[in-house]
Order: structure tokens, then sequence, then C-alpha cells
């Protein structure tokens, strides 16, 4: 958390293009991005602070979303820490895993232009 | 009393002519079976001539009682010669007897013969209560000379091939007929010699009689057993057909006497109605006596109809599912024929043969292609192969093999010895083998009947076509499957660039980026379009593939500076990954003549996969060119090596499948569409070359190699 009430996102988002658009959107939007291009990486940040909330995406090199989700719920510091889960596609088997590792919400990455996506999610932020 | 024995007698060489019709029957073309039946023939005859002589004795006629007394010597004289003519068919055939020694073995008999109407055979005969007795001449000293030596000769023949004789059933059939014919002539010298010298001819007939019985009976299941046939199914025949026709003889006398003695009936309306009634008891009576006898002969033994029942209803609920089918054939097969184990190998994708665990090994064995049993059975896909009798197969001209690979036959045997298998029956679909049916040895140690092996010939015929639907619906399943994973990673793969493009150009539109993100969008943009375009070029060309041939534009081709090309397009990721690359040329390699875009794709996947599936640190991989000779043409052939995931067994046969990605290589690029390597193999083979690799398994690396022809004229190209 920042003194100056500006909100934390980190990004966690294996695309380069993409990542750098969110990031920008979020930038212009108010909101201090920190990047992560897979999850491990995630990590070694989530390690230094802790953000107002985690945008991650599922399909990452590696360790995938949702092994991230679960290690980082068994930590008593990421315990709590709001997460938005940005994918490319969504099925019921995903929702029930996802609804398991108790997340904000869940939103499908095509069905949004990124002015919306981004609204939704800093919505979500900004929720008590 | 008497008139029984006599008939006892006569049913006897009645079951024993029916005996020798039933060997006859099995092999008509066999020279053991013929001369066996001619054998019992004589047999036969010569107790019917005995036991007419007592019944025309017993009737009062002087003259026939002799004449028929006479004729009897003659069977004796000519089966005494036949015996020793049956040892050189016996258990095998050997070399051939001359027409010469043929007629000098059956002289010393023929000159016998010469004097059968003459008083030097029987002299008289005297007409007693219990037949006929007779005197026997100076020929029956003759008779007994000769009996003596033909058999004496015979047993001698007979025990050396004992000793010469490797295989272990065909000592025991020797064995057998030796105890039999050495039964027959103790108690015919003794009958029919010895005690009339004393003056005690009653038991002439009856004694050897059954010693005849014995030696047929055992001789036939010698004979037959030789091709597995069972002993009882012989008795089974003989039992059932003379006692049917006893009986329907003695119904027939019975009637008959009865109508025309205490009826008022006529004698031809009598024939008439008795004639009625056994034509209308016949066949009921016959299968009667067939299902009496069935239950004392065959009371252990199963019913036919009923295990092909069993098995198809076993199979009808998992018909798809090929572990089941093995499974539970296996047991109705071990259960049925009691059989210590039974086992199917199934063809693999390599064209190896899958032995899967069970029985003695207890471990999975692979019979590769050139195992001697595997090539054994592909040229001969109709014969079962029985341990015991394999050896054999190639005498009869039953097993279909070249000349010069005819040492096939024995390995097969050995092959069989090794795996502990008493049978192997091959499982062909269309005219390829799809699998071997293997059964060990029966519990009881019996040899396979001929009825054994026509119910595993069904049953194994019906569990071929299961097999072969089973597996045919994996492979729809699978191909399914990964058409469902292509749509689905396609998909998820272009949705990415493709939410790049449109969220960048939102932005643009929007006005709300500054000029340096607006260059970099805009090269992203460029970039994700370029993506999508490469990777549904990708899917076309392999869709391509299927349905149309490839052209080949060809042209001169340098092949150096294109793999060089290909690595400096990656050498930022081989930096990264801080891969090792070796680079092996021939010296003088120059050109080839190619279509040099699609050699140049496949390189590129070749290099592109070497790259990726490596690990991260301490990657390495090796190009290799070289030219190689194969017959009298000369090939190129670029390897591509790697140590990186490798290959594991269970998907060699899949590598190179359309939409097939190993599990290793989905876990590190999981958005692949398992295309690159079905590209490949297609263009190596439009070259007319072929694709293939080679790897140590899972982690162990792998090294794929392209092999392309060059002709004469442009391997003159190469300097």
């Amino acid at each position: 958390m920042n003194n100056n009430n500006q909100k934390t996102i980190l990004v966690v988002e294996d695309d380069q293009s993409l990542s750098h658009i969110i990031d920008l959107k979020l930038n212009s939007s108010g909101y201090r991005v920190l990047l992560a291009g897979d999850a491990e990486k995630a990590i070694e940040i989530l390690s230094g602070q802790i953000p107002d909330l985690i945008w991650l995406d599922i399909y990452l090199p590696g360790m995938n979303g949702f092994e991230f989700l679960e290690k980082i719920r068994k930590n008593d510091e990421t315990k709590n820490t709001k997460v938005v889960i940005i994918s490319v596609s969504c099925s019921n088997k995903k929702l029930e895993l996802a609804k398991r590792f108790d997340i904000a919400d869940y939103f499908v990455k095509s069905n949004y232009g990124i002015d919306e996506l981004v609204g939704l999610v800093t919505g979500v932020v900004n929720q008590v | 009393m008497t008139i029984i024995i006599t008939l006892v007698d006569l049913f006897i060489s009645l079951f024993v002519l029916v005996l020798s019709l039933f060997v006859l029957y099995e092999d008509p073309g066999k020279k053991v079976n013929r001369i066996f039946g001619i054998t019992i023939f004589f047999f036969a005859s010569w107790i019917v001539c005995s036991s007419l002589s007592d019944i025309t004795g017993f009737w009062g006629s002087e003259f026939w009682a002799l004449w028929f007394a006479r004729a009897s010597v003659i069977g004796p004289f000519i089966f005494c010669p036949l015996f020793v003519y049956f040892t050189y068919y016996f258990p095998r055939e050997e070399s051939n007897l001359s027409t010469g020694k043929i007629i000098g073995l059956f002289l010393p008999s023929l000159a016998g013969i010469a004097f059968f109407a003459t008083d030097y055979n029987v002299a008289s005969i005297t007409l007693e209560s219990w037949g006929t007795g007779f005197e026997p001449g100076l020929l029956y000293v003759w008779l007994l000379i000769c009996l003596l030596s033909y058999f004496g000769y015979g047993f001698y023949r007979l025990i050396r091939n004992y000793r010469t004789v490797k295989i272990y059933h065909e000592k025991a059939q020797i064995f057998y007929v030796s105890i039999g014919a050495a039964l027959f002539v103790l108690l015919g010298i003794l009958a029919n010699i010895v005690l009339p010298l004393y003056g005690i001819s009653q038991y002439s007939v009856f004694a050897p009689a059954v010693a005849v019985l014995i030696f047929s009976s055992l001789t036939a299941y010698a004979i037959v057993a030789h091709h597995m046939m069972d002993i009882w199914l012989v008795m089974r025949m003989g039992t059932i057909f003379s006692l049917v026709f006893a009986i329907i003889s003695f119904i027939y006398i019975g009637i008959m006497t009865l109508l025309t003695q205490y009826s008022g009936l006529s004698y031809v309306y009598s024939l008439i109605l008795v004639s009625l009634i056994v034509t209308l008891t016949f066949e009921p009576l016959k299968k009667f006596i067939e299902k009496k006898s069935d239950r004392i002969f065959f009371h252990k033994h199963y019913n036919f109809d009923e295990v092909i029942e069993e098995l198809t209803s076993a199979i009808h609920g998992i018909s798809l599912d090929l572990n089941k089918i093995l499974t539970v054939s296996n047991e109705i097969v071990r259960r049925n024929f009691k059989v210590r184990q039974a086992t199917i190998a199934v063809l693999t994708p390599k064209d190896a043969f899958l032995l899967s665990a069970a029985g003695s090994a207890g471990e999975a064995i692979e019979l590769p292609p050139d195992n001697p049993l595997v090539a054994f059975l592909n040229e001969n896909r109709d014969f079962i192969v029985n341990r015991e009798d394999i050896l054999h197969g190639l005498d009869r001209g039953e097993i279909r093999m070249e000349v010069d690979r005819i040492d096939l036959v024995p390995r097969a045997y050995e092959e069989m010895v090794k795996l502990d298998f008493t049978l192997a029956i091959p499982i062909s679909s269309g005219d390829k083998l799809i699998a071997i049916y293997f059964i060990g040895e029966k519990l009881s140690k019996d040899f396979f009947t001929y009825q054994d092996l026509r119910l595993l010939s069904h049953l194994t015929g019906e569990v071929g076509v299961m097999i072969n639907n089973a597996r045919l619906y994996e492979d729809l399943k699978k191909l399914d499957e990964a058409k469902s994973n292509f749509i689905s990673v396609v998909s998820h793969q272009l949705r990415t660039p493709l939410s790049a493009i449109r969220w960048s150009t939102e932005l643009l539109l929007d006005g709300s980026v500054d000029k340096d993100s607006e260059q970099e969008f805009l090269r992203d943009n460029y970039k994700n379009s370029l993506f999508i375009i490469y990777q549904l070029d990708d899917m076309l060309t392999a869709l391509d593939l299927e349905d149309r041939r490839i052209d080949i534009k060809s042209e001169k081709c340098s092949l150096r500076p294109l793999i060089e090309e290909i690595a400096k397009e990656n050498e930022v990721i081989i930096r990264a990954k801080k891969m090792e690359i070796i680079y092996s040329f021939p010296p003088k390699a120059e050109s080839i003549f190619c279509d040099c875009k699609k050699i140049r794709k496949v390189i590129e996947i070749l290099m592109r996969n070497a790259i990726r599936y490596t690990p991260d640190s301490g990657g390495r991989a090796e190009i290799v060119m070289r030219e190689k000779i194969q017959g009298d043409e000369k090939l190129l052939e670029i390897s591509v090596a790697d140590n990186g995931i490798g290959i594991s067994p269970k998907e060699e046969g899949y590598i190179f499948e359309k939409f097939f990605r190993g599990e290793e290589a989905k876990k590190i690029s999981p958005n692949g569409f398992g295309l690159g390597l079905f590209i490949v193999r297609a263009f190596a083979r439009a070259h007319g070359g072929e694709a293939h690799f080679e790897s140590a398994g899972r982690n162990k690396g792998s090294r794929f190699y392209l092999t392309v022809r060059l002709n004469e004229a442009e391997a003159a190209r190469i300097k």
C-alpha cells in the first residue's frame, strides 16, 4: 500500500504486447502497475510488496495461474489479496476451480475492449 | 455261450474296421494311414473268417467251416509283412522302400498263401459244441516262423526308432504300438498255435481278437495323436457306429422273427413293417446313443457351441475396450481348455508384437518383426504353430517357406521353447497379422486335439475381429481428441494476439497514447498480424497435405547458408538459453536440387524444436549434414540432435502424426499445434526421401533425420 492512496495492481501476463497495453491504460487511469511475465516473477515481486489487486492470466509459461493462486493463498500475507482472473477462455470447470481460491471476478479478454475491462477491474479494486 | 463269443468277435472286427475307416478318413493322403487301414482290414478278415468258420460249423455245414478255417490263414500271412511295412512309415516316413524290396518283403508270405488251399493248411475240422475245432498243418509252422520273424524284425525297427527319435510324443507313439503288437503276437501265438497243439482251440479267435482290439486302438491313437486327435473321439465314433449297427440288426432280426413266428403276417408284410420301424427309429436311436456316450467319454470336456456363446456374450458389453477384451478372452480360454496360461500379443505401431505381462515371465515382452516366430507367422498366417508339431509341418507340406528361409522353422520352434508356450495362433485382419494368441500347455499335459484347435481357431477369429474394432475405435478417439485439442488450442493461441491488436488499436483510435508507445503498438500489431498469418499458414499447409499431392518446385538450393540463416533468426533465443550449437558439414557440399522453401521449412521446424525442447541451461544441439550411400543410391542426410526432453516409447509411433503433441512438449509449449513434424515428414516424402528419429527415451534427447535422394545429376553438382 502506498502512502498517497494510489492503488497498486500486479499484472501477471506473459504476452508482452498485451502487458504493455494494460500497463499504459492502468497508468493513465491512475494506478501503479507492477508487471510479471510469469508466475515465478510474480511470487518474487509479492515477497517484496503486497498489491491492492492481482490481475492474473491463467495460461502462463511454467507454473500456470491456478498453481500460482494455490501457492499465494497458502501464504498468510497474500491470503486475502484481491485477485481478478483475465483469461482467453472460461469454462465451468475453471470457474469452479477459481472459486475455490477465492477470486473477486473472472473476465474473458475477448469479450471486452481495453477501456471497458480496465473500468471493470478498477471497480473491483475500489470495492470494499 | 459260444455263439455269444462269436458274435462278440464279429462285433470287435466291425469296431476295428470302423476304426480303420476313421483313421483313413482322417487323412487319406497319408501313407501311414493307408497302410494302417489295410493292415486292420486283414486283421478283421482273419477274425471274420474264423468266426464264420465257427458259425457255419454250428449250422452244420462242414464244407464252409473247413474253407473258412483255411481262408482265415490269409489274413495273418499278409498282416505280418504289412506290420514291417508299417514301421517304415511310423511315426515318420523314412526313405521310400523300392518296389523290389517290397516284393521281397512279401515273398515269404505269398509263398505261404500259395498253399492255403492244400492240406498243409487245415487238413480237417471237427464240429464241436463250442464251434469248429481244427488241427493245424505244416503251414502253421511256416506261419509261426513268419509271425516271429516279421514281428521280430518289426519290433527291432520300432526299438531302433524309439532310440533315435527326439520328440517326446513320438516316443510315446512307438511305445503304444509296440505294446499293442507284442500283446497281439503273444496272445495270437498262444491261442492259435500253442493251445491247438494241445487240442484246445476254443480261444483261437477270442483271445487274439481282444488283442487286436487293443492293438488297433492303441495304434489308431498313436497315428491320430500325431495329428493331435483325441483318442476319445475315435472311441466314441467307433462305439456309436457299431452299437447303432448292432442294435438295428438286433431289432431287425428280433422283430422279423417275432412277426414271422407269432403273428399271421406273411413274410413280405413283416419285412415292410420292420423296415418302417427301423427307418423311423434310426435317427432318434443314434442321437440317444450319441448323448449317452458323450456323457461317458466327454464329461470333462467343453461344449463347442457353449464356449463360443460364452465368449461372445462376455465380450458384448465391453467390445470396444481392448484391455478388457484381452483379459476376458484369456480367462475363458484358460478355464475351458484347462491350460496353464493364455495371453495375446498385439501389434504395436512399430510393427512389433507386445506380449503383455502374463504367465511365467511377469514382464511385458516385445517381439520385433525380425523375431523368427513373428517372421514365420507373417509368412504363414493360417498355420497354428504347435510346438509339438511345427517341425513336421514342413514334411506334411502345410508350411509355405522358401528354400533359403527354411531355417526359420527350427528357429521359430526354439522361440516357442524360450517363451514357454505350446501354441501360437496367428490372428489376421485382411492380410495383415495383427495379433498372436499364445497358449501354454494343458494342465493335464495332454495334446491339443483337433477339436481343441478348431474351437481355438474360431475363438481367436472372433477375438481378432474385436481387437480390430477396438483398435479402430481407439484410433478414432485419439484423432477426435487431438482435433478437439487442436481447435481449442488454435482458439486460445489466436485470441491473445487478436486481443492485443484490438486493444492497441482501441487506444490508438482514442488518441490517448504517447508517440513512443504509438510506435511500439504499431510494431506489435505488425508482429502479431504476422504471427497469426504464419500459424494459419502452418495449419493450412497441414490441411493441404491431407488432400493434395505436394508440388515440388525443384531448384538449386544452397543448404549451408540456409541453415546459417535459420540459426541467425533464432540467435536471440539461442543466446538467452545459452545453448551450444555445433554444425558439421561435409567439406565439399555446395547445393542440391530441391524445393528450397519446403526444405527450409523442414530445417526450420527441426531447429525450432531442438531449441524449444531443450533445458534452459546446458542445452546442446548438433546439426549434421552428410552424404550416405544406400545400395546404389546416394542420399543426403541432415540431422538435428538435441539433449532435450526426448521421446518416450509410448509416444514413438505417434510423433509424426498430425496434431500429436508429446506430454513433455505440451508442458513446455502449451500452444503448439502439433503440426510441425507432420509437415516435416510430408515434405521429406514429397522429395522421395524420409524423416525419422532416434531417441533413447524421456529426457535423453533425440536426433531427427531428414534424408533426401541425390541422383547422379545432382551428385555431380556436389563437388
